[in-house]
């Protein structure tokens, strides 16, 4: 490639050149010798991508305006300067599916320090992987469901979710019998439950096979994983609210505003895709608790309903109480029709 | 005056050499026509074609070795006493929390020494009392009464219809009698209630575990919240 320098260069220059490109590794061989590698050679003789050499010039500067303002300043804050210096990386970190284990673990570990430094609470956040072989699934009994919403007060407690907003994932309809359309069910009830000569049905995301809110997502923020939940990265989101717009079943929220959890009231039993703290203007949705169904755990809406309405398991296991249901009760899912194949089946005793 | 002739030469030329341009171009036209209709046959791929077949079909056909995962609900199940359950021999192995260490007066015949009905005798007296609330809400009168299923012989049992014993860990084996039913959708997974977590091993809530066997049916109450969503319709 460089053959018509060649001819163009003076030799002797040539052969300086090449010398100095030879010693490009970090660390030269012989530590006494005298070609050793210059700072900048360190930095700017390295392979970046754009996002991390955005990164470190972004860090540079803040790091450069960081000391000039603490030469005029006696009293910095080193505690400031860490939680700045965290959210820069943050901010500069790559897509949660290129990530590598330790990119991940890097990462899991500034959030929870973050946390640390503005509440003075510990987090156990983990990023555990989908497990091999395991296919989430869920069966809804609206013969047994009597109404009494436990699952969303356990729903909301388990997943962090905005207080003052007053989120919920799921929502239960109160249908009149002998209708099965959602058109006339009133889902804002508050009367003793069950009424009589009515029945109830609960939605929430439904964790589609094929699942078009995450087509439309026009930054890869949201994504199925191998094991059937589809989860939203909150550092990648820009709250477009495309995914809100696409779901047929109304299974996504929206943060408004900066979700408000009173700090006693934290679960700090978290997962890097489920319930970690969201911030203001990213989309949130049911994953059926990742955080718990990944340790083999079943999510808090199946603990606490006290019908036992609510079933769940794993689908690829010929013996779970899931396939048992599928194979045995008539079932039905909403809107079938649109292809979506929702993981989440109704039936009835 | 000649001129016309040879116009008229040239200009029948000129048709057939247009009527020749014009035969080429169908011949063209209808050759790309076939390369078209053969190249725009179904070229779709396999692995495309397979999303349409029925998705609990592909679920049957994907069925994993590892059911659980590697998973075990074992460290949530810490605390809960099992019992195996007997008697649905289609099912894989599950289990149920136990209860006879857990009942306050075990065994019965410890306070039973005597025929109810001389204890009912003797209600004006200063005698220990004990559950004399319960009254049975549980099918009618003529069909059940305490003796249906708590012999007056064998207090420490429960008394299937035939007279077989019946251990109160196992009294699932009682309900099944009548509601055989919900026993089939409870040995399933359709009907009652799982401990610890979805993974393997299957530990399950008796019938008695949320049920009142005395009162079964269970009661109306409030909603523990009110929905704070808008009150949208899903159409």
């Amino acid at each position: 490639m460089f053959s018509f320098l060649k001819k163009i260069l003076p030799k002797k220059r040539f052969k300086q050149s090449e010398a100095s490109s030879s010693t490009e590794s970090p660390l030269p061989k012989d530590p006494d010798s005298t070609q050793k590698n210059t700072g900048y050679q360190q930095v700017f003789n390295q392979k970046q991508s754009r996002r991390k050499a955005m990164g470190t010039i972004f860090k540079g500067l803040t790091a450069g305006t960081a000391l000039a303002s603490s030469s005029c300043s006696p009293f910095m804050d080193a505690e400031k300067s860490e939680e700045a210096e965290l959210k820069w990386d943050e901010y500069f970190k790559g897509h949660y599916q290129l990530m590598t284990d330790q990119e991940k673990e890097e990462t899991v570990q500034r959030l929870t320090r973050l946390h640390q430094l503005k509440t003075q609470q510990h987090l156990s956040m983990s990023f555990t992987p989908a497990n091999k072989g395991v296919l989430f699934g869920y069966a809804f009994n609206i013969s047994k469901c009597r109404g009494y919403m436990d699952c969303v007060n356990a729903c909301v407690k388990e997943n962090n979710q905005d207080r003052k907003s007053k989120m919920q994932y799921i929502k239960i309809f109160e249908n009149k019998k002998g209708s099965m359309g959602l058109e006339t069910a009133d889902s804002n009830y508050f009367h003793e439950v069950p009424a009589e000569g009515h029945f109830y049905m609960g939605t929430q995301c439904f964790q589609c096979e094929n699942p078009p809110c995450t087509k439309v997502c026009p930054v890869m923020a949201t994504w199925k994983e191998p094991d059937g939940i589809v989860v939203i990265d909150y550092d990648w989101c820009i709250g477009c609210r495309y995914c809100e717009a696409a779901c047929p079943y109304w299974a996504r929220r929206f943060n408004w505003g900066e979700p408000q959890v009173p700090q006693e009231e934290v679960n700090p039993n978290q997962h890097y895709l489920g319930n970690r703290m969201r911030k203001k203007g990213v989309m949130e949705k049911c994953t059926f608790c990742i955080q718990r169904t990944r340790t083999g755990k079943n999510p808090a809406c199946v603990e606490a309903c006290p019908t036992g309405a609510r079933i769940f398991g794993n689908l690829l296991d010929p013996n779970s109480e899931i396939r048992w249901v599928l194979a045995n009760k008539k079932v039905f899912r909403l809107k079938e029709e649109l292809g979506t194949e929702p993981k989440f089946w109704y039936f009835m005793d | 005056m000649k001129v016309w002739p040879v116009l008229l030469k040239n200009w029948m030329e000129n048709i057939n050499r247009i009527h020749l341009i014009k035969q080429m171009q169908v011949k063209f036209l209808s050759f790309g026509l076939l390369l078209v209709f053969l190249f725009a046959c179904d070229t779709q791929a396999p692995e495309e074609r397979v999303k349409h077949e029925p998705f609990t079909l592909l679920i049957q056909k994907k069925s994993s070795e590892t059911p659980s995962g590697g998973l075990t609900t074992e460290p949530y199940l810490q605390g809960i006493q099992r019992e195996k359950v007997q008697g649905f021999p289609d099912r894989s192995a599950f289990f149920l929390a136990e209860r006879v260490s857990k009942i306050t007066h075990f065994p019965c015949g410890e306070c039973h020494t005597r025929m109810v009905s001389e204890l009912k005798e003797l209600e004006n007296s200063n005698t220990p009392k004990a559950h004399w609330n319960i009254s049975l809400q549980h099918a009618s009168k003529d069909l059940m009464n305490c003796q249906t299923c708590h012999p007056n012989s064998r207090m420490n049992t429960l008394r299937s219809l035939q007279g077989a014993p019946i251990e109160f860990n196992h009294a699932y084996q009682l309900c099944a009698q009548c509601h055989f039913q919900q026993a089939r959708d409870w040995s399933g997974g359709a009907h009652g209630k799982r401990l610890g977590g979805w993974a393997s091993p299957r530990v399950i809530k008796n019938c008695t575990g949320c049920h009142n066997a005395h009162n079964p049916r269970l009661e109306k109450r409030w909603p523990s919240r009110a929905s704070s969503l808008p009150n949208f319709t899903l159409e």
